[in-house]
């Protein structure tokens, strides 16, 4: 019968009568004071003559503290609610008390832990690896409880007995039963008296032999103290997006450069690389700027303490960030279209063949001029397949070499091939002329 | 009715004449914090109930729409943030609402107290025309009952209030204590215009006992 309804759920300061949301109690208020006092009034009575008289005693109410007071004894069977915003009462700070109390309780669980330390580097340094010396030497080092007396285990209670044997906690000397004993590997053990070794992180079975018997209290001060050292050591999340970030930065510094490189060539109308080489590129540096951006914005919405000096580095980081995306990556050259390729390279294929032209006519009066100097000339024309040419052989290694370099987008060792390529496109022409000649 | 012609014009008859007339009300919902306003509302309007509903800030507006027999009542819903330093705001709202529901919780003697400490300040200074619902929730938690339902219904009886025991979270007496309103809510042609046009005739009333108890 209730007709479920779709609207959302408006929640705030809002106003009664345009349901804006103020923000604040006392926004709030004043808005409808001020905007809607007037129509509410006119709505109230059209002649409220009363309505006048109530404003001007609330109005008065406001600013006179006495009559407030006087109304406020009028209630007096209810509580009275004071309309304005209450001014803050004497306050004392209890900041250095807590600080004091703190101080001291840290100062103790730190003298604990540092004394826990100071035996396991002792117990640690200089372990024999014989069961009966490594006693001895564990007993030198921490003095261990004369268990005569103690009938129950200490921790939970429970009779000691032939089955339940009497341990000692390697770093405090107290007594307990198997159950109640915690073991410290001691790889473990050494990285925390010695954070520069190297660390092992072979995830075995911990047991009496390649453990420290520890009680509970000790494993946790010891524990706690390894948490701390490695949080102290752990990079935090900005600073691995940041590193990250300048890994992309630094990939991208010699794609931008490839990629003028590659532009100049084509606009200089050269055959070494193609249009589609040169769009791969563009995209490959694209998809850094894409990277980079991605990780700055993830830096600058890192959960962060407003007005902190976190907050600005983690703006700067983004500013910076959308600036060299801005000036180094999307600022790039615009390619020539296949067309103007076209062109250029036509222009310099004419300006190639009006060469070759007159070389050849060149060759042709030397021969002309030759012939008439021997009226009969021996031609030694070698017998030239072009199969077999080693040059031609090498020429098509190298075309290879190109298509697969083009593949991977490793295009300096196109430049360098191409370059080959050309050189002996070079040398086999002026063979064939000279065959030719 | 005009108004009520052109909003409902889906459900008139061929011969033009409207089939119901649909009225819109302004409810407020007051109460001690934590008595579970918001989830009444939120278990009358979307059906829904939350176990750690979120405190509410300022005060939340909703809409929700019952069918009556012969009429549309279309609910304007305030629900009002409980918390002390909100009180101040709480005139705003209930100024010019048809109806009110005072919440309390059955298991917090206190809230009982605030509660009537709520329709004390209605009665006084909105509308003499309001009519006041007395919610008693958390009726589930029965065994942690620590307000009695007869001092609660002797009180509504004294005040004239419709009363009912609720429970957000069972659903229990939740639709039935909006539908009591909606039957004892008057549903003249003019309440029918919609807020503007109740609020006006409703007020032209209050003006001279509001101006009475602030002298």
């Amino acid at each position: 019968m209730a007709a479920a309804n779709d609207e959302e759920i408006l929640e705030g300061f809002l106003c009664p009568i345009c349901k804006a949301d103020l923000k604040s109690a006392s926004q709030l208020t004043s808005h409808f004071e001020s905007l809607h006092q007037e129509e509410q009034d006119v709505l109230k009575s059209l002649k409220d003559i009363f309505g006048k008289a109530k404003k001007v005693i609330l109005n008065a109410d406001d600013t006179q503290l006495k009559e407030t007071f006087d109304r406020a004894l009028k209630f007096n069977s209810q509580e009275y609610y004071p309309y304005e915003e209450q001014t803050v009462g004497v306050s004392r700070s209890t900041t250095d008390y807590f600080k004091a109390v703190r101080s001291a309780r840290l100062e103790r669980f730190a003298t604990e832990t540092n004394k826990l330390l100071i035996r396991l580097d002792k117990l640690v340094c200089s372990m024999p690896s014989d069961p009966n010396l490594r006693k001895q030497h564990e007993q030198e080092v921490v003095p261990w409880l004369d268990g005569t007396s103690v009938k129950l285990c200490p921790n939970c209670a429970k009779t000691f007995s032939l089955t339940r044997r009497k341990h000692h906690c390697r770093l405090c000397g107290s007594i307990l039963c198997h159950d109640c004993s915690v073991f410290l590997d001691l790889n473990v053990a050494r990285t925390i008296v010695d954070p520069s070794a190297p660390q092992t992180s072979q995830e075995h079975e911990v047991n009496e032999k390649n453990g420290l018997r520890l009680c509970e209290h000790c494993y946790k001060l010891v524990e706690l103290r390894k948490q701390v050292q490695e949080n102290r050591n752990a990079k935090t999340v900005l600073v691995t997006a940041y590193e990250q970030m300048r890994g992309l930065m630094d990939q991208a510094q010699p794609a931008v450069a490839m990629y003028e490189k590659m532009c100049q060539s084509l606009f200089d109308g050269e055959t070494t690389y193609n249009l589609s080489d040169v769009n791969a590129m563009r995209g490959r540096i694209g998809k850094l700027a894409e990277g980079i951006g991605l990780l700055s914005k993830q830096i600058a919405a890192l959960p962060v303490e407003p007005n902190m000096r976190q907050a600005k580095v983690q703006e700067h980081i983004r500013q910076a960030a959308a600036h060299y995306i801005k000036e180094e990556l999307l600022s790039l050259r615009k390619l020539p279209t296949e067309a103007q390729i076209e062109e250029v390279r036509r222009e310099r294929y004419e300006r190639a063949q009006k060469q070759i032209q007159l070389e050849r006519q060149r060759v042709e009066l030397e021969r002309e001029w030759r012939s008439e100097a021997e009226s009969s000339g021996s031609r030694s024309n070698g017998a030239t397949h072009d199969d077999d040419n080693p040059l031609l052989e090498q020429m098509n290694i190298i075309r290879q070499y190109i298509k697969d370099a083009r593949k991977e987008l490793r295009f300096e060792e196109v430049a360098i091939l191409e370059k080959n390529l050309k050189e002996l496109k070079k040398e086999y022409q002026l063979q064939m002329l000279s065959y030719k000649s | 009715m005009d108004m009520a012609t052109n909003r409902n014009a889906a459900a008139q008859r061929p011969n033009g004449a409207p089939q119901t007339k649909v009225c819109q009300f302004k409810l407020v919902l007051l109460g001690e914090s934590a008595v579970g306003k918001s989830s009444l509302v939120l278990r009358f309007v979307k059906g829904q109930f939350h176990e750690y509903q979120e405190s509410t800030i300022g005060a939340a507006f909703l809409t929700q729409t019952l069918c009556l027999d012969d009429t549309t009542v279309k609910f304007e819903i305030w629900d009002t943030a409980g918390q002390e330093r909100y009180h101040s705001l709480a005139p705003m709202y209930y100024r010019g609402a048809q109806a009110a529901i005072v919440v309390y919780d059955i298991t917090n003697q206190d809230t009982f107290g605030r509660a009537k400490n709520w329709v004390k300040e209605l009665q006084r200074q909105a509308s003499p025309s309001i009519v006041i619902a007395l919610a008693g929730n958390k009726s589930d938690l029965a065994a942690k009952r620590m307000v009695e339902f007869e001092e609660a219904q002797a009180y509504a009886d004294e005040n004239g209030l419709l009363f009912m025991e609720t429970s957000a979270k069972t659903a229990m007496n939740v639709n039935d204590i909006f539908l009591a309103i909606a039957n004892k809510l008057p549903k003249s042609e003019s309440a029918g215009g919609g807020a503007a046009g109740g609020a006006r005739r409703l007020n032209d009333a209050d003006a001279p006992r509001s101006s009475s108890c602030c002298k």
